[in-house]
Order: structure tokens, then sequence, then C-alpha cells
């Protein structure tokens, strides 16, 4: 085995086998009584990896860091590194479940030789970390991450489910503090469900969740996968409906019968697994979860967190009075035949057509994203026109496209000037090259008319966009603001004509204003020197 | 009239639903709460309110019947308080249906209502209470001590400890850290205040993405304030008494109220 760099190919196959090698050791180990956590943080890892390869193999530094990790937690897990350090604490810690000598409580296959398990994993893991390490990233895995905020969800996501499948594998308790996985949902019940949704509705969701990270990582796998189609109609009307309903009955349900659902049996299930137990409704609670889960799959992106989830009422109903929600600038949509956001989105919106029924709050006239939005800003990121921005500044031009009908030129010179004069405009068409084409110039005097350009909205090829991407960076124009003005209003010493502080570009021959308080300098000037 | 077609009964049904999930919020405490709480909920919310869930709570059909009863009892009054803002929400948005009105109203006082119907809930009684006396806590003695213990700190930690002689028979007793109590105290208020200012800021912006008129704006978050000191003049959890005995648990959950 050479310590060469990973091919693509090579790299998925080898994460394939650490995956499917701890899902034997998982399996195995629940059967015989050796059952590490390590052996599921390794799986979860594994899974991490090869759910979001084009990430990590497009970051290779990022996953040998991830390969390291797993490679010293694993050694962690040898008894003289192991923590907690004493058996007592270790007993408090997993319930009893595990025993604190590896393999010394159920059946083991091989009896106190863990290390026979345990050294050659490791091994593995730290032999992928070292190929990762000496692997370029690569460029094409690089560049399928081209949503900028996305590098930031995945990285969050993964962030979460490794300290979820960290926590699920240490143990658990009936009482929450002692409990790593049931302290992880009260916390997300508190911060998530009850406190968040006030400021920014769903983000939870979008983010945190590992279950979401979980359909996120799975569906993206299955590239060609589209699931079982949804009418758009009977999505945005299920919304509006499945929301309050899921909430009252939960609210009713646990609220009303909560001691029904103790926690304990779950519990109880783990440290006594006896049949019994089974009628225990927390038991068919999570096997009904999971089943929601597993069957949401069949139907599209997300259905899980769109129509199963009973967080979703709370996340929603509480998300109502939001502070913020993603924007849609009505004003900055093109209509465009191919609408990227809509593609994009987990939630499955249709941004360009009002829903029947609840017209007056559709997308487009509030201006504003519904509450279920999870916020992952896969809109916001692939939307050219920056409809899911808040301002821009910058238009910028698609040239390709432009017929020169010139109406730009009108509508700049016109809704700036009240008069239609296209040499005064922001914008200009000339002919260029041979044939001679129609090339679209923006000047440097643009400044986008404060956020509501004219020219987009006349434009009827769309050439012209709002440039979110920043392509026009270097072009700056600095426009006082509001308190700026009026400083320089009051300022009696101020240099600044107070009339005029603008780089309009109207009058190229020479400004009024401009020409005016010059001669009054000029003035002062001859008269000084007289 | 427009004909409703397909879902559009539903959604509109949907609309009361929303409006009764704030007031099933709010007022859902009051059912919760059995015979050994109801003394100390006295001292958080209206004794009338306890009072008459209190009878369905404790009417001899069974456990968990009479949880039923009384957490719907509770319900009924949460949502018609809810039904009462929408009201006067009506009465300021003169040309929009009452169902719409009362929507809107009850929803901007969903940042209420979940304070005091789930928060106080959970922290009282689910946390608050297992915690204070960790084994075999005696039922006689829960309320009775835990209310003594709302006053404030220094007279809580004195009580606390002029008792833990007596309570020390039914397991460990804890009492609050008096040295920093003063901090505590004024998160507390600062942690109310804020809230407040939540409130009003996350009523503002409903009412501008449900199409409000901007005129209105401001009568609606004057009810908006008045509904804020009625609820803390009638003596309901949000009181600082609470927080301070929310943040005291907080405090003791982290290891620094020891």
């Amino acid at each position: 085995m050479a310590l060469t760099a990973f091919t693509r190919e090579e790299f998925v196959r080898h994460v394939r086998n650490m995956a499917l090698l701890g899902l034997v050791l998982y399996i195995g180990g629940i059967l015989t009584g050796y059952v590490t956590n390590w052996v599921c943080l390794m799986l979860g890892l594994c899974a991490l990896t090869l759910f979001f390869t084009e990430f990590y193999y497009g970051r290779t530094k990022g996953a040998s860091y991830f390969w390291f990790f797993v490679f010293i937690y694993g050694m962690g897990n040898y008894r003289p590194f192991r923590f907690p350090l004493n058996a007592e604490s270790w007993k408090l810690q997993t319930n009893d479940i595990i025993d604190w000598i590896v393999g010394g409580k159920g059946v083991m296959l091989l009896p106190k030789t863990d290390w026979v398990m345990l050294t050659p994993l490791l091994a593995y893991t730290l032999y992928i970390a070292i190929r990762l390490f000496k692997t370029p990233p690569d460029p094409a895995a690089k560049a399928n991450i081209t949503v900028p905020t996305k590098k930031w969800r995945m990285f969050t996501q993964t962030f979460v489910l490794v300290w979820y499948f960290e926590i699920f594998a240490s143990g658990m308790t009936a009482r929450p503090i002692e409990n790593p996985e049931l302290l992880f949902w009260a916390l997300a019940m508190l911060l998530g469900s009850l406190l968040l949704p006030f400021f920014i509705g769903r983000w939870f969701c979008g983010w945190f969740c590992p279950v979401g990270a979980l359909q996120d990582g799975i569906l993206k796998h299955f590239k060609n996968y589209t699931g079982i189609k949804i009418s758009d109609k009977f999505r945005s009307q299920i919304n509006r409906i499945y929301v309050p309903v899921i909430m009252v009955g939960t609210i009713i349900v646990v609220y009303t019968f909560e001691r029904v659902f103790q926690l304990a049996s779950s519990a109880e299930m783990i440290t006594s697994p006896d049949w019994k137990n089974l009628w225990k409704p927390m038991v068919w609670t999570k096997v009904l979860t999971n089943g929601m889960f597993l069957g949401s799959l069949l139907f599209a992106y997300r259905v899980y967190c769109r129509y199963f989830c009973w967080y979703i009422g709370y996340r929603v109903t509480l998300g109502q009075p939001a502070l913020y929600r993603v924007p849609f600038k009505t004003d900055r949509c093109q209509i465009c035949p191919e609408c990227p956001p809509e593609e994009h989105c987990v939630m499955g919106y249709q941004f360009q057509s009002k829903p029947e029924g609840e017209e007056e709050l559709s997308i487009r006239n509030i201006g504003e994203v519904p509450a279920t939005c999870t916020l992952c800003y896969e809109c916001r990121d692939t939307c050219p026109h920056g409809v899911f921005r808040g301002r821009i500044n910058r238009i910028n031009v698609i040239p390709e496209r432009c017929v020169g009908c010139r109406l730009c030129e009108l509508a700049c010179s016109g809704g700036r000037l009240g008069v239609f004069d296209p040499s005064r405009s922001n914008i200009q068409i000339e002919m260029e090259g041979m044939p001679e084409l129609p090339l679209p110039k923006i000047k440097d005097t643009c400044d986008a008319c404060n956020g509501d350009p004219k020219c987009i909205k006349v434009c009827p090829a769309r050439v012209i966009i709002w440039d979110k991407e920043g392509v026009r960076k270097d072009i700056k124009v600095n426009r006082p603001g509001v308190i700026k003005k009026f400083f320089r209003k009051i300022n009696p010493f101020s240099k600044a004509p107070a009339a005029c502080d603008t780089l309009c570009g109207a009058y190229p021959q020479g400004c009024p204003t401009c020409d005016k308080s010059k001669a009054v300098v000029n003035e002062e000037a001859k008269g000084v020197a007289a | 009239m427009r004909q409703v077609k397909g879902l559009g009964g539903w959604i509109r049904s949907a609309i009361w639903l929303e409006l009764i999930i704030p007031g099933y919020f709010f007022g859902k405490t009051f059912g919760t709460a059995d015979a050994k709480f109801r003394f100390l909920d006295t001292f958080m919310y209206p004794p009338l309110f306890i009072n008459i869930c209190g009878y369905f709570r404790d009417l001899p059909v069974g456990y968990y019947t009479g949880r039923f009863l009384g957490v719907l009892v509770g319900a009924i009054i949460g949502v018609l308080c809810a039904l009462l803002i929408g009201v006067f929400y009506k009465w300021v948005l003169k040309d929009w249906a009452y169902s719409k009105a009362a929507r809107l109203g009850s929803l901007a006082f969903i940042l209420v209502a979940l304070l005091t119907g789930f928060m106080s809930d959970m922290f009282n009684e689910s946390i608050g209470m297992g915690l204070r006396i960790e084994q075999n806590k005696p039922e006689e003695l829960v309320g009775k001590f835990l209310v003594q213990d709302y006053g404030s700190f220094a007279k809580g930690t004195l009580i606390t400890e002029q008792n833990a002689g007596l309570l020390a028979a039914y397991g460990r007793v804890r009492a609050n850290n008096e040295a920093s109590a003063k901090n505590w105290w004024i998160a507390s208020i600062i942690f109310i205040y804020v809230w407040f200012g939540l409130y009003l800021l996350c009523a503002h912006r409903f009412f501008k993405r449900n199409l409000v008129p901007r005129a209105a704006f401001f009568k609606l978050q004057m009810i908006n304030a008045a509904v804020f000191v009625i609820y803390l003049r009638m003596g309901f959890g949000i009181s600082p008494s609470e927080y301070h005995y929310i943040l005291t648990r907080f405090q003791y959950l982290f290891g620094g109220g020891i």
C-alpha cells in the first residue's frame, strides 16, 4: 500500500469500506456486548464523509483532520487512555450498558483481545488520513460547492452530526441531565423550538438538525433520484393546514398525557431488553418516527421536515412573528423560465406563482418567504438576480443577451432625470466588433438608482442583472447617507457644497449647481486677487 | 360569495386552529397544576383561574381524565383571553374579518403566552420541584417550602437553612447562593424587559407581513402593551420572582448556586 495521493474513486471506496466495517462492528458489538462509543462515532464519520463526498474530497485537508480525529478518539478507547478514567464514572455515564472492561460483559468472539479489533481499524484510519494529507483538492469537487453559504451549512451539519453520534454512543439514562441524547433534544427543544424561532424561524432545521443533515446527505448522494411528485398546489395548501393541526395535536397529547410518554420507558427497553416493554408508547413513538423518516425518503427531498416532523408545529407557529425571514424582492424577479432557486429549494417553494386560495399572502405579495423556510440560503445563492438578498447597489450585464433595443438608455435617463436623453444615461449601448454587435456598458456613476434600477425592469432580454457577486467591485459610488448629509448641511466649516454632493452623472457637460458654486469660488478668488 | 374549493375550507379552519394555539399555551398551565402545586401556583397566576381548573382536575374521574379536563378548562380560559384580545384588534382593524384579526392578536401574543404556559410549567414543575428536594420529597412540605422561598434571595436562603434540619430527614437540601443573588436578580429583570421588547418587535414584524395597514400599527402595539400591563398586574408568572426562581434553577443546574 503506497502512501500516494487519492483519486476520487479510491477515496470513495476507502470511505465505503470503513463505513461497512464500522457497521459490521457496531451490529456485532450490540449482539455480543462489545460496543464502544468510538465505533459508533467512526461509523457516523464514515457515513458523513460518504454523504458529503464532494465536500470532503474538495477539501482534503479538512477531511484528513477528520480522520485524524477519529484515530485519536479511537486511541482514547485503549484502556490506558480511556476517559473517564475510573470505572465508577464510566458506569454512571453509560448506565451500565457498556462494560468498563471492553468485551467483558457480553459474549466476546475474541475474549480479552480488543486490541485485535482496534489496532487494524486505527491503522486503517491513520492510513486514510495520511493519504488525504498528500491529496490535493479536486477542482471538480470544489467547483460543485459553488454556493458560498452551503459550505458553512455543511460544516455545521457535520459538526452537529458528529456530536450527535458521539453522544448517542456514550450511553443512555432516563434523566435528561445524565443522558446526553436527551439533553441534546432538550436543548434542541428549548433553543431551536422555543427561543430561536422568534428571531430566525426554522433556522435550526436547516443548519443544526441531525435528521435534516442526514436527509441532505442521503438524498444528495442519489443524484438522479426525483421521488414521488407532489403538486405545487397541494404542497402550498397542505402546509397551511398541516402546521396548526400538528401543533394542536402535539400540545394536546404531550401536555395532557405527558406521563404516558415517560422517557424512562425507552431507557428500560435498553437496560432490560424485554419484549414486555414493547408496548411502551415511547418505544412506539421512536419506531413511528424512524419509520416516517425512512418512508418519507420515497417522496422527495426533505419531505420528513415538511410533513412528518412534529417540531415543525412549534417552529413554524412560533416563527410566525419572527424578526427575520429571507427577503423576496419581487421587483427584482425576472420570472426566468428556469428558476434555480425553485430547483434548489429544500422546502419546494414556488416563487413565481401565486398559490390558489392565498394570493394575498403569497411570497410575491408579502416580500418574504413563508415561516416554514429553513433558511438554508440555497435560493439566495443561486438566484442570478439577487431576489433573495437585501440591498444591492450594483448592477451588471450579460452582453451576449443584448439585442440593442436601447430601452435601458431611455429608462435610465427618463427614470432619473425625467427626460428621455440617452446621452445622459448611465448605461450606454455601443456597437462593437465585426459584424457590429450591441455591447451595453455601465458608467462608473451608476448607483443602481439607489436600489431601484429602472433599466432592469424594462430590459426585455434580461441583459441587466444584479451584481450580487460583486464583479464590479472596483467601482465605488460613495454617496453620503442621510446623517452625513445632515451634518454636512449644518456644519459651517464643511468644504463640500451642500447642494451637490453626488456623482449623478446627469450633466456630462457640467452640472449647473456645481458650475454655480465654482463660479462663486472663482469670483471670490478674483476679489481676493484684486 | 366566493366558492371554497378543495382544501380551501380546511385552510380557513386552520386559521382558527392558529388562534387556539397561543390560547392553549397560555391557559393550560392552570390545568396541569394538581393539588400539590396549586397553593404555590396561586402566587403566580390569578387564584380564580387556578380554582376553576382545580375543580375540574379534582373530579373523581381518574388521574388522566382529571388532568385532561383540567388542561381543557385551562385552555378554554386561555382561548377566551385570546379571543378577547381579538375583539380589540377587530376594533382597530375595522374592515377585517374577526377571525383574521383575532388570529393576528393571538399570534402576536404567543411570546407572552409561551412564557407562562410552557416555561413556567416546565421549569417550576418539571425541573424546579424535583431538584429542590432530591429524594423522598415530603409531599406536604414541598409547596410550602417553595412558597416561602419566593420572597427574596436572602430570605430564601435563610429559610432554607432554618429548615435544613427538618428537611434533612427527607433528603439532601440545597440553598440559594446569597453571594451571587444580586447578579441573578438583575439578570432576571433584564431578561423580562428584553422579552417585553421582543414581544413588541415581533408583533411589529408580524403585522407587516400580514399586510396590516401602516396606520394601525401604533394602535395595535398600544393594545399589546396594555395586554402586557394587565398580564403583569394580574399577578401572572412573569413577575420577577418567577424569574428569580427560574434563573436560580439554571444557576443550580450549571453548578453556580450550591
